[in-house]
C-alpha cells in the first residue's frame, strides 16, 4: 500500500474522515457538501494559501473569518463563536494518520481547536510514511528556526475523544467532534 | 495509605464492595483488551519497543548536562525556566506569577507530577482556584478524591455517580448519560479555558536539542490549556527530558499503545517557545519549571533509578492482579499501581509505601511496559525496607521458610500429609502462622526426585548436556513429574545431571527477604558454576525456578555466572520444541479431546505457554488458552494467607478466571504451574494436571 493509501486507512479508523482531490473543481464541491451538512453560521480560517482560500471563499455562502487578520482584541470572541475551522498541516503521517500542523500563532491552533468541526488541508505530495519521519521534518523546521520565532507543532490523529466515562469511547471532547481530511493532489 | 491494620481494613472494605471491584475490574480488563488488540492489528514488535525505549531513557539519564542543555534552550527561546528542587519552589513560584498577572484562577492539565507536589491544594491553600480540565480529573477533582488510575483518573465512577457529581457541584442539571454529561462539561469548561490568564501543564517529554517540551491528550484540553490564556506554565519531572528529536516518537507510540491501545496521542504538542495571539506578543509567557523533588537522589540509587524511566503510561496498572481489584485509593498513595510503589517510597517516603504489601510478584508488571522497567525487583526492595522498620508478617515468613519446611514434610510423610488435612492442626495453623486453613496445601512425598531416578540409565548426552532444576514441587510433592521430565530428556539423548540445587528462593522475593534471596542465588549460581562453563542447560518443569534464573538471580547476585545461567535456562516444553517431533505422544486421558490451557504469570515473559500447547496439541487434544489477562490470583505463596491480603484478595482476582473456566465447558485443565494448578481447581472444580501428566510419551 502506498503513503495515502495508507494515510487514507488510518484516518479511517481514527474515525476522520479523509478525501482525496484531484482538481481545483473538486475541492470546492468537497467544502461545499462539508458546508452543507455542517451549516456554520461563521467559518474561521488558518494558514491557507491563497488558491486554497480562494476556494473555501467560493464554497462558502457564510462568512468565513481569516485568524491572520483577527485584531488582537476580537480574536477570542471571533474564534469561540466560530463553528468550524479550516486549517493547513504541512504534512502528513500515513502510519498513524496524523497532521502535522505548524503553528507561528495561536489564532491559528485555536483555530484547529475550538469549532466543534476541523477541516485540515494536506498536499499529497507531503504525506510521509511514518511519524518517525514526520517528527524528523518537524524537528528540523523548529531546529532551523531562530529562537523566538520557532513554531509550535501539534500532530493531530482525528477528532478529539474521551474514555473517561465507563471507558466508552465518545467523539468529541474539547476539541473538535468531526475532522475532514482534504487531501491534495492539485497544489 | 499508611498503616499495616488500615491497609488491610481497606481491602476488607473494597472486598466487601462488589459493585466497585466489578467497575474497577471491568475497566482494567478493558485496557488490557484494547493494548492487545492494537498490538496485534498494527503488528508492533513489542521486544524491539522495549529495547529501544530503554535505550533511549538509559542514555538520557547518563547524559549529566541533559537538564542544563534543555533549561539553556527553553531560555533561548524565551521562556523563564526554574529548577526547582522542591514542590514548594513550584508553588511559591507559581503564586508569584498569579499574583503579578492579577490571576485567581489557574486551569490544568491531568498531570501526576502537579499531583505529587500537592499542587491543587497548595494553591488553593493560597486563595487561587486551581480547575481540573481533563474529563476524569474533573470528576474526581469534584468529588473531592484523587485520581484512581493514571491514565483514568474516574475509572471507579459510573455514569449515574458521574451526573450526580457534576450536577450537584456544576449545577449542570444533565442526564446520566455519556454524551449528556461530556456536552455539559465542555460548555461548562468553554467560557473558562478562554478567560483564563494562567494554564498549567505537565511535560510528557522534554527534548533538550530545541528546549520543547511534548505535551499528550485525547481530549484537546492540552492545545486550549497552552493556546488560550497569555500565560503557559509546564511542571515538568527532570527525568523526562530526553536529548533529540529523533528519539522522540518510539516514546509516544510506546506510550499511546500501553496506555490505550492508540497508536498516538489524538493531540501530540511540540511547545518549544510563546506565541503570540493573533499578532499580541506582549504578555505572552511560557515557564518551564523543572521539577526535582528527590529525583537526583532516586538517580543515584542502583535499585531506584530505574523508577526514573516511566513514561507514566498505566500499563502496570492495568495488569496488575490486585490493583484491579482493588483500585488506586487502596492500592497507592499519590503515585497509584506497581510503579507507584517505588515512587511512592522515594518521593513520598517508605512509610507512606505500605501498600506494598499488595504486590503478588507475579511480574506482570515489568512484562507489560514498555521500557522494560524492572518494576517487580524495585517493589521487593521496598517491601525489604518496610519489614526492616516493622518486622516480617508471620505468613511471609511461614511460606519464606517454605524449602526447610518442604524438607521436614518430605521426611515425616505420610504423618505430614495427614496432619496438612486435618481440621486441628490447620486451625493452628491458621492461628499461628497466618495459613489459610481453607486452602488445601499439596501433600509430600516420602522420597524425593533423586531417589525415583537411581539406578535409571542416562542419556548418551548426544543432543547435549542438562541440569534439571525441580525446584520444590517436582522435588519434595511430586518427584514423579521431575522424573517423567528427565526421562523424556534422556530419550531425547541429553545426559542430565541433578546437583545439589536449592529451592529457587521466589518467596524470599515476595516478601522482601532480598539477603535470604540472593544467598540462595549465590548458592544456586555456585552449584551451576561448572555446570555452565562445560556448556551445559540449565531445565525446569516450574517456571519461576527458569523466572528467577533469567530476572531477578541477575540483580540478586550480579556478575558473569548470573549472566551466563540466565542465557542458558529453559521451561521444559522450551527446551524440547525442538526435538518434539521425535516423540510418540498419546492423551493419557479422555477430555472430549478439549482441554483449558492456563498461562502461569512467570511464564508469560518467557514462552507465553507457546510450546506446552503444541505439546498437548501434538498429543491430540484441542487447546484453547483461557485467560483474563492477569494472574489467577495464587501468585505462588500469597493466596495461601489467610485474611484480606492473602486468601480473600486471592479468591477475588481468581473468580474472574474462575468465570472463564465455566463458561469453556473444558472438564480438564492444564497449566505448568503447581500453585496456579491448586487456585484454579479449587475455584472451579476442575482438574488441573502438568501437560506431562496429561500425555503418554512413547
Amino acid at each position: 500500500m502506498g503513503a495515502i493509501d495508507t494515510f487514507v486507512e488510518s484516518l479511517r479508523m481514527l474515525k476522520a474522515e479523509p478525501l482525496t482531490l484531484r482538481t481545483r473543481e473538486d475541492t470546492v464541491y468537497a467544502l461545499k457538501r462539508i458546508f452543507e451538512t455542517t451549516r456554520p453560521a461563521l467559518t474561521v480560517a488558518a494558514g491557507l494559501p491563497d488558491e486554497v482560500m480562494d476556494a473555501v471563499k467560493k464554497a462558502s455562502s457564510s462568512r468565513v473569518a481569516v485568524a491572520e487578520k483577527l485584531a488582537p482584541d476580537e480574536a477570542i470572541s471571533v474564534l469561540r463563536s466560530a463553528e468550524l475551522g479550516i486549517t493547513w498541516a504541512e504534512y502528513g503521517a500515513a502510519d498513524v494518520g496524523a497532521l502535522v500542523e505548524v503553528a507561528y500563532d495561536d489564532a491559528q491552533r485555536l483555530a484547529s481547536s475550538l469549532p466543534i468541526n476541523h477541516v485540515a488541508f494536506v498536499q499529497e505530495k507531503r504525506v510521509l510514511p511514518d511519524l518517525r519521519t514526520a517528527m524528523a521534518e518537524a524537528g528540523s523546521v523548529v531546529a532551523r528556526s531562530k529562537p523566538g520565532r520557532r513554531p509550535v507543532v501539534t500532530f493531530i490523529s482525528g477528532p478529539s475523544r474521551t474514555a473517561d466515562i465507563e471507558g466508552r469511547l465518545l467523539l468529541g471532547a474539547h476539541g473538535p467532534h468531526s475532522l475532514h481530511v482534504l487531501v491534495l493532489g492539485w497544489i | 495509605m499508611t498503616g499495616r491494620k488500615e491497609l488491610v481494613s481497606r481491602v476488607k472494605a473494597v472486598l466487601a464492595d462488589a459493585g466497585f471491584t466489578e467497575k474497577m475490574w471491568s475497566s482494567m480488563a478493558r485496557a488490557r483488551e484494547s493494548r492487545r488488540r492494537a498490538i496485534e492489528q498494527y503488528g508492533i514488535d513489542v521486544h524491539r519497543m522495549k529495547l529501544e525505549n530503554r535505550e533511549v531513557k538509559l542514555s538520557s539519564a547518563a547524559d549529566r548536562k541533559l537538564v542544563e542543555r534543555f533549561a539553556e534552550e527553553a531560555r533561548r527561546n524565551g521562556a523563564v525556566v526554574l529548577l526547582a528542587r522542591t514542590g514548594a519552589e513550584v508553588i511559591d513560584h507559581v503564586e508569584k506569577v498569579a499574583r503579578r498577572a492579577n490571576a485567581d484562577v489557574i486551569i490544568k492539565v491531568k498531570s501526576l507530577t502537579t499531583e505529587e507536589i500537592d499542587f491543587n491544594h497548595e494553591l488553593e491553600r493560597r486563595g487561587l482556584r486551581c480547575i481540573e480540565t481533563d474529563l476524569g480529573e474533573l470528576i474526581v477533582q469534584l468529588a473531592h478524591e484523587r485520581p484512581i488510575h493514571l491514565v483514568a483518573p474516574a475509572a471507579h465512577k459510573s455514569v449515574q455517580d458521574i451526573a450526580e457529581i457534576v450536577n450537584r457541584e456544576l449545577d449542570l442539571g444533565v442526564q446520566a448519560e455519556h454524551g449528556a454529561i461530556l456536552r455539559g462539561v465542555r460548555e461548562y469548561l468553554r467560557p473558562i479555558f478562554l478567560s483564563a490568564r494562567i494554564g498549567v501543564t505537565g511535560g510528557n517529554i522534554g527534548i533538550a536539542e530545541t528546549g520543547t517540551v511534548i505535551i499528550e491528550t485525547n481530549e484537546g484540553n492540552g492545545r486550549l490549556v497552552s493556546s488560550a490564556p497569555d500565560i503557559h506554565i509546564v511542571v515538568i519531572g527532570k527525568e523526562k527530558i530526553v536529548a533529540s528529536w529523533d528519539q522522540v516518537p518510539g516514546l509516544v507510540t510506546g506510550h499511546a499503545i500501553s496506555a490505550s491501545g492508540q497508536r498516538a496521542t489524538v493531540y501530540v504538542s511540540a511547545m518549544t517557545q510563546r506565541l503570540p495571539l493573533a499578532g499580541r506578543s506582549d504578555g505572552r509567557e511560557m515557564h518551564v519549571i523543572i521539577l526535582d523533588n528527590g529525583r537526583s537522589m532516586m538517580a543515584e540509587d542502583p535499585w531506584y533509578s530505574d523508577a526514573l524511566n516511566c513514561i507514566r503510561c498505566g500499563a502496570c496498572m492495568n495488569v496488575c492482579p490486585t490493583y484491579g481489584i482493588v483500585g488506586g485509593h487502596v492500592f497507592g498513595y499519590i503515585y497509584p499501581g506497581p510503579i507507584g510503589i517505588p515512587w511512592t517510597a522515594e518521593v513520598h517516603g517508605i512509610e507512606r509505601a505500605t501498600f506494598s504489601h499488595l504486590c503478588v510478584s507475579c511480574g506482570l508488571c515489568k512484562e507489560v511496559c514498555p521500557i522494560d522497567i524492572d518494576i517487580p525487583m524495585m517493589i521487593a526492595k521496598v517491601k525489604q525496607e518496610e519489614v526492616q522498620m516493622k518486622g516480617q508478617l508471620r505468613a511471609n515468613w511461614f511460606f519464606a521458610s517454605s524449602e526447610t519446611l518442604a524438607r521436614i514434610a518430605s521426611l515425616s510423610a505420610p504423618v505430614s500429609n495427614w496432619l496438612l488435612r486435618t481440621t486441628i492442626s490447620r486451625y493452628v495453623m491458621e492461628k499461628v502462622f497466618g495459613v489459610d486453613r481453607r486452602r488445601s496445601l499439596p501433600s509430600f512425598s516420602r522420597k524425593r526426585l533423586r531417589n525415583l531416578l537411581t539406578g535409571e540409565r542416562d542419556g548418551d548426552g548426544s543432543a547435549g548436556r542438562v541440569v534439571f532444576f525441580p525446584d520444590i514441587y517436582a522435588d519434595y510433592n511430586d518427584p514423579e513429574l521431575g522424573a517423567a521430565a528427565v526421562r523424556i530428556l534422556r530419550s531425547l539423548g541429553y545426559s542430565v545431571v541433578l546437583p545439589n540445587l536449592k529451592w529457587s528462593g521466589m518467596p524470599y522475593v515476595s516478601y522482601g527477604e532480598l539477603k535470604k534471596a540472593a544467598r540462595v542465588a549465590e548458592y544456586n549460581l555456585r552449584v551451576l558454576r561448572p555446570f555452565l562453563r562445560e556448556g551445559y542447560h540449565v531445565v525446569s518443569t516450574e517456571p519461576t525456578a527458569v523466572y528467577m534464573l533469567k530476572g531477578p538471580y541477575r540483580k540478586l547476585a550480579p556478575g558473569e555466572d548470573s549472566e551466563l545461567a540466565a542465557a542458558r535456562s529453559f521451561t521444559f516444553f522450551e527446551f524440547i520444541e525442538k526435538s518434539m517431533d521425535r516423540l510418540k505422544l498419546t492423551p493419557t486421558l479422555d477430555t472430549g479431546g478439549k482441554v483449558g490451557f492456563h498461562i502461569p504469570c512467570h511464564d508469560r515473559g518467557l514462552t507465553g505457554g507457546r510450546q506446552a500447547t503444541r505439546f498437548l496439541e501434538k498429543a491430540g487434544y484441542s487447546v484453547s488458552v483461557v485467560e483474563t489477562g492477569t494472574c489467577c490470583g495464587m501468585a505462588g505463596t500469597f493466596g495461601m494467607k489467610s485474611g484480606p491480603i492473602g486468601y480473600d484478595l486471592s479468591m477475588a482476582v481468581g473468580e474472574r478466571l474462575f468465570r472463564l473456566f465455566r463458561e469453556s465447558g473444558c472438564t480438564i485443565a492444564a497449566t505448568e504451574s503447581s500453585v496456579c494448578s491448586t487456585q484454579i481447581n479449587e475455584g472451579t472444580g476442575i482438574r488441573v494436571l502438568h501437560p506431562l501428566k496429561l500425555v503418554n510419551v512413547g
